[in-house]
């Protein structure tokens, strides 16, 4: 027996109740476990230096993964113009874009030492000193960073003479 | 005592698992075995060589020049650069992509779906393998 439209028309309206509760619900339990994170990340005891490292470690490690992307298609565009691909090249070395290298390069050693001592902390070794090693991976990451800037000073300087 | 499943509870009783039973949340564990682990260990190490590498010949053995089709294609007509030019797109992306797989699990975003999370996540690396020898084809080919 056909249903009157009046009938139909609740039975639609508690069906997309139950499909709001049910989107609320996914909602509400996404955002809960994005807020737990960030609690316990503001929780005083796991702000220690344990903890610096680990965002470090993400930080640096997605801004790494956004360049990788942005890496290769720039190196694409090779394929629609090569000389379009050398003038891109030339406004690369101008000096905005290699302070983002300093950037870079600094991400880089950092996830990459840091990275070393992670793994050397899963075989067993150095966890003891896992605080020391902490300051010591971002006292290395500096220092080569400093001689990064020594390497790329000519090349500020060109770029400088010319304007930039 | 029941472990805390709380999600908000960031000190959890004492002797508890630390965030939860594993089996407590399905697909949590399940999917993020040794194999990953291991691989993003060695994954990392070998970056480590090439990135030395790449940004040793690319951005400093070079550095008075500016880079140009011509100049790079030199250096990719040797056999050891293509291999650690490839090597190096590979593990990155894979290094890269498991990383951000692991921060996903880790964060409990959406648990339930984390075998969809890991197959979504080969078809981006794929493709963007496949991106990335389209955008060396031309220094190749030269």
């Amino acid at each position: 027996m056909p249903k009157n439209p009046e009938a139909m028309l609740d039975d639609l309206l508690e069906k997309a109740q139950l499909l709001l509760n049910e989107v609320t619900d996914w909602a509400e339990k996404r955002l809960l476990g994005l807020l737990g994170l960030a609690r316990r990340f503001m929780t005083p005891v796991q702000r220690e230096s344990g903890m610096l490292a680990f965002v470090l470690h993400r930080v640096t490690g997605l801004f790494l993964l956004a360049y990788l992307f942005i890496h290769i298609a720039t190196v694409s565009t090779v394929n629609f113009s090569q000389r379009d691909f050398d003038d891109l090249m030339e406004i690369l070395v101008s000096p905005p874009f290699l302070l983002f290298d300093v950037a870079l390069f600094g991400a880089v050693l950092f996830h990459s030492i840091n990275g070393i001592r992670i793994t050397l902390f899963d075989a067993g070794v150095g966890t003891r000193h896992q605080k020391g090693l902490f300051w010591g991976v971002l006292v290395l990451s500096g220092l080569l960073l400093m001689a990064f800037l020594y390497a790329l000073a000519p090349l500020l300087a060109k770029a400088g003479s010319r304007g930039g | 005592m029941t472990p805390s499943l709380d999600l908000l509870d960031a000190n959890p009783p004492a002797g508890s698992p630390a965030y939860g039973a594993p089996a407590a949340i399905p697909g949590l564990y399940r999917e993020s075995g040794m194999r990953p682990w291991l691989m993003q260990r060695v994954s990392g190490v070998l970056l480590v060589v090439f990135v030395a590498i790449h940004w040793w010949t690319v951005h400093y053995a070079v550095l008075p020049q500016v880079l140009t089709v011509e100049n790079i294609s030199i250096r990719l007509k040797t056999l050891l650069f293509i291999i650690v030019d490839m090597g190096l797109i590979g593990t990155t992306i894979y290094h890269g992509l498991n990383g951000l797989r692991n921060i996903i699990v880790d964060m409990r975003i959406w648990p339930e779906a984390t075998a969809s999370i890991t197959r979504t996540l080969h078809a981006i690396g794929i493709a963007t393998f496949a991106y990335a020898l389209f955008a060396l084809g031309p220094f190749l080919v030269r």
